[in-house]
């Protein structure tokens, strides 16, 4: 389903009309953008917090991510910086440039060793945004790292250093010679560790330990790690723990070792009400990894009646405008994939967002409400996907933005032809509407390609304008994978309503070589009680039957004809004309749970055009004209021309008030 | 599942091509010997010379009309179609000899292989002369058993001459639109008026399914016969295959009861999983005529099945393979206010050895009552 096209358009007004259509239609709940923000364009910053199996700073940074395969492994890891500057004469205070981005606190220890061998450790720490300042330094064993974007503060006084080994008393600040981090396995750590500040008595500061000059090593200005398992760096002690060098902004995932590494995650903080926003900007740098990256995004609703409803930017369906860094002419590209090499800013509408809920075929309404967000806006790459194999890539500057392209995401109006509610007529813009509206089911393994094309129907009625061609996309060799390839569209409730209606109809033109065929299908929102006194909204779904009956109306040569059905909806090759399908011949597929008959006055709320890509591939056709029909209709054959005929009732004045017949 | 439905149903039509027109090594001529009997007495007899397949018979008054399918040449695989007449005696039906009425032509769509005749009454016009009966049979042009189509051939009396009308089949089957499959055969022939239009209901086997379809032909005039182009659908709801999800239905004739506008058909029911894979029993369904194009429309069955138990006698088992069957019908494919329905099966014997039965192949009767 598409984003509410009700707040779409409000947000379209808001951005043609500027100051007065916003004093007039502004709801109340809208949260300001940051600054003057009086007129639009509206944006609001989206800081990144927490990841998940990813690797991501907002500064040069050694990413420390630890995740026990184990649960409660014991243990630890510890990471050593050798420094590069050791004289720490006069120092008071050492700062830390720290970030958790760990979805909960960290646990780790600080310990401080000098060239005669004795380890210190702080008692006290403070976190502050600064260096040279103070904020609350409180004593802490194991130290507690919340979710933090700042600087670890220790001084460095000898009341605040423990000795912990070795035989000396003070810390020799002539020659401090490693600092050490312990982060411990019982929890899932994931820390930024970045530039060490020493500051000195007289308020100076000076660098002794730099990132972005560091390297694997035990020498000066370098770094290691081992556990207590007795892994280090660059051995097994990846199976537990990982040290990432990564520059500003870079985001880096870890190897996908298991199904449930396949999707590596980052969040960003967001308002609970979006409404002002209609798109994700970002500036991106893909050109330090290898090869197109696949960068999906996702938003959530609030939890209603018992779902969060996800929406995805998904699939190779969607677009985005993109701003190259180098001044270059800004274009449409894709809005998940991001080509090998572009530097610049994207731009992603929020209308390029998909339902797909918790569980599988169970959505909530299907429209977004952008009042009422889960505050993380969700980035995530596939690292399984090698069709797409860049694995690091600078991101900063992401914000929610308005203004947006919408690519018009042109509503299909409905339409009253014969006995026809025609709920969608293709007329769209081109294909980036198209393509946001009727989309290819990438989760199943056939492909499938949409274009809108001029529809090649000649005086006829009910079609014309433009149309949707298909072409079945190329079967997987992945043994025993599902070869079908889907299209389908989410009708909003006007489309979806078909009350009293008899069945489903469609014009169509086999542009192949030999028959052609493919399943429709289509979801009923059911309302089922889940049993503690509410109810929610399901989706049920139907099939055509494997031997459905259905007519066939050839606008070109005015002939009728009964088929069978063959496992799918099948159409001789070269035929033009309407399709209708009576809805007794539909079925529920079995793994549908939803029970009950088809009730009508649910209401539709996705069609599915589905094929097998093993016989079809390569094939095509054109599909327009899609709706509900109210009238039975009886086959017209050589010996007899009923009155109620398919050709006469899509040429009736049929009363859509007195419902169906 | 669809693709062993697919395979299965392209054997079992491939198993019934082989019966029309033979394959395998052939027997020696002149063995001459007579057809083992496994159940109820054959219709006519025959030696293991012939087999005698797809029978379809036309009763007008105190006569009979047998045509089907027969080998034209003693030992060998070259089907044609014959006929037979028959006078009744009593009780009993006495046919006499065999006449050959068509073959295969030298070149086209029918040079390689013909079977399944059908045949009804009516006026049918074509190259200035009139005639009386109307033949729909299938054949092909090439030496594999796929790909039929259904042509016609006319004739002023049962027993020839029959003419062939055109150069070309008029229920043609697209095999390049298709696939390679059994293709468009087992015709079978009702009138619709007792003149020139016809109601033709024939098989057709794709590369996906195969299902029954009825062509509504104005065959007046034969050589600009209206209505060749469409052919629709008949239902197979309301019926079941053992352990078939979507049920199989070829192989059928059908009749009207006109008085009563109900549709009999028979068709192949059940297929054995073992050699020789023939069906082996058919079943007989009815309909309300006016249902014929309904949506929703769905047979009743009449006699689940007739198979080797109903076609025994007191000191045979009965068939075991029973398959392309006919009702017994007048000229116009009628069986108006009948109690009951006479119908001719084909049946074999099979060595137990070698599962070999084509020349075994023979017809026998039925007769299935009609309940209230």
């Amino acid at each position: 389903m598409r984003v509410n096209q009700r707040i779409a358009l409000a947000l379209a007004a808001l951005f043609v009309a500027a100051v007065l259509v916003l004093v007039a239609v502004q709801p109340a709940k809208v949260v300001r953008a940051q600054g003057d923000a009086e007129t639009p364009p509206y944006e609001v910053a989206v800081e990144m917090r927490e990841s998940r199996y990813i690797d991501y700073a907002t500064f040069d940074a050694l990413s420390v991510s630890t995740h026990a395969a184990t649960e409660n492994l014991s243990g630890d890891v510890t990471v050593t910086l050798t420094m590069g500057v050791r004289d720490w004469t006069d120092a008071s205070a050492v700062y830390i440039r720290m970030e958790n981005v760990a979805m909960a606190a960290t646990l780790a220890n600080v310990n401080i060793a000098d060239a005669a061998g004795t380890f210190f450790r702080p008692k006290a720490v403070d976190f502050v945004k600064e260096v040279g300042t103070t904020s609350s330094p409180a004593e802490q064993e194991p130290m507690i790292i919340n979710i933090w974007n700042g600087y670890l503060k220790f001084d460095l006084s000898a009341e605040n250093l423990k000795v912990i080994g070795g035989s000396g008393t003070e810390l020799l600040k002539s020659d401090v010679a490693v600092i050490q981090f312990v982060f411990y396995y019982n929890q899932t750590n994931n820390v930024n560790i970045g530039d060490i500040v020493v500051e000195k008595e007289d308020g100076t500061t000076f660098t002794a330990f730099s990132v972005s000059e560091a390297a694997i090593g035990g020498g000066a200005n370098q770094y290691n790690a081992n556990d207590s398992l007795g892994g280090v760096l660059g051995s097994t002690l990846e199976a537990n723990a990982r040290v990432a060098q990564l520059q500003a902004d870079e985001v880096k995932s870890h190897d996908a070792g298991t199904a449930a590494d396949q999707w590596q995650q980052f969040y960003g903080i967001i308002p609970g009400d979006v409404s002002m926003y209609d798109g994700i900007s970002y500036y991106i740098d893909n050109s330090i990894g290898e090869g197109a990256l696949f960068f999906n995004k996702c938003l959530r609703e609030n939890e209603k009646n018992g779902v969060m409803e996800h929406w995805f930017v998904d699939g190779t369906a969607s677009y985005a405008t993109y701003y190259p860094a180098d001044g270059g002419e800004s274009y449409v590209g894709n809005a998940n994939v991001v080509p090998e090499g572009f530097v610049g800013t994207i731009v992603v509408p929020f209308s390029d967002l998909q339902t797909r809920s918790t569980a599988p075929a169970t959505i909530d309404d299907g429209v977004l409400d952008l009042t009422s967000v889960w505050t993380r806006l969700e980035f995530a790459i596939d690292t399984q996907n090698n069709d797409y194999p860049a694995r690091s890539f600078i991101i900063k500057d992401i914000k929610l933005v308005s203004g947006a392209q919408q690519y018009y995401n042109t509503t299909q109006e409905v339409s009253e032809v014969g006995d026809v509610r025609m709920v969608n007529s293709f007329n769209y813009m081109d294909d980036y509407d198209l393509t946001g509206d009727w989309n290819i089911q990438w989760s199943l393994s056939a492909e499938a390609e949409i274009a809108l094309v001029d529809s090649p129907a000649e005086d006829v009625v009910g079609v014309g304008g433009k149309a949707m061609q298909i072409t079945c996309g190329q079967r997987t060799s992945v043994a025993d994978a599902n070869q079908d390839a889907c299209i389908q569209w989410s009708l909003n409730s006007e489309q979806g309503n078909a009350t009293g209606a008899k069945g489903v109809t469609y014009w169509i033109k086999n542009t192949s070589y030999s028959q052609i065929g493919f399943r429709f299908e289509f979801d009923s929102l059911v309302t089922v009680a889940t049993g503690d006194g509410s109810s929610t909204q399901e989706a049920q779904r139907w099939q055509s039957l494997p031997n459905c009956r259905y007519m066939l109306f050839d606008t070109k040569t005015g002939a009728e004809r009964m088929m069978m059905g063959k496992s799918g909806v099948y159409i001789p090759a070269g035929f033009e004309g309407y399709v209708r399908i009576d809805f007794s011949q539909f079925t529920n597929p079995n793994w549908v749970t939803v029970g009950g008959d088809l009730d009508l006055n649910n209401p539709i709320v996705t069609t599915y055009l589905i094929m097998n890509s093993t016989y079809h591939y390569g094939d095509s056709f054109i599909f327009d004209s899609l709706g509900w029909y109210y009238t039975d209709v009886d086959l017209t054959t050589t010996f007899r021309t009923p009155a109620n005929s398919f050709a006469a009732a899509m040429n009736s004045d049929y009363d859509f008030t007195k419902g169906g017949n | 599942m669809k693709a062993w439905k697919k395979i299965f149903g392209t054997a079992a039509l491939a198993a019934l091509l082989c019966i029309a027109v033979g394959c395998g090594p052939t027997e020696e001529a002149g063995q001459g010997s007579a057809k083992p009997i496994d159940g109820t007495p054959i219709l006519f007899d025959e030696t293991t010379d012939y087999y005698n397949i797809a029978p379809s018979v036309v009763e007008e008054g105190n006569v009979r009309y047998i045509f089907y399918a027969v080998n034209a040449t003693a030992g060998q695989t070259d089907t044609a179609i014959a006929v037979r007449r028959a006078e009744k005696s009593g009780d009993n039906w006495s046919y006499g000899d065999k006449k050959v009425i068509v073959q295969t032509s030298e070149s086209g769509w029918d040079s390689a292989h013909i079977a399944n005749p059908d045949v009804i009454k009516g006026t049918f016009g074509y190259n200035g002369e009139t005639y009386s009966w109307l033949m729909a049979y299938q054949g092909n042009g090439t030496d594999a058993e796929n790909n039929y189509s259904i042509g016609l051939a006319a004739a002023k009396d049962p027993l020839g001459e029959w003419v062939k009308i055109g150069n070309d089949a008029v229920i043609k089957y697209d095999s390049a639109g298709y696939g390679t499959a059994f293709g468009i055969g087992e015709p079978s022939l009702v009138s619709y008026d007792k003149a020139g239009k016809v109601y033709l209901f024939h098989t057709m086997g794709d590369m996906y399914t195969t299902g029954v379809y009825v062509a509504e032909l104005d065959c007046t005039d034969l050589g600009a016969i209206k209505g060749a182009s469409v052919s629709n659908a008949v239902t197979n709801f309301g019926l079941t295959d053992p352990g078939a999800a979507v049920p199989t239905f070829s192989d059928t004739n059908f009749k009207l009861d006109e008085t009563s506008g109900t549709l009999y058909c028979v068709r192949n029911y059940s297929t054995a999983a073992m050699a020789p894979v023939l069906p082996t029993a058919v079943q007989v369904i009815k309909m309300p005529m006016a249902d014929l194009y309904a949506v929703n429309a769905e047979w009743e069955e009449v006699e689940t099945q007739i198979n080797d138990l109903d076609l025994s006698t007191d000191t045979l088992d009965g068939w075991e393979r029973v398959y392309s069957a006919c009702i017994v019908g007048d000229g116009y494919g009628r069986v108006d206010g009948a109690e009951a329905l006479e119908l001719a099966l084909t049946v074999t014997s099979f060595d137990r050895q070698t599962y070999e039965y084509r020349f075994y192949q023979a017809i026998t009767g039925y007769t299935v009552e009609l309940d209230g």
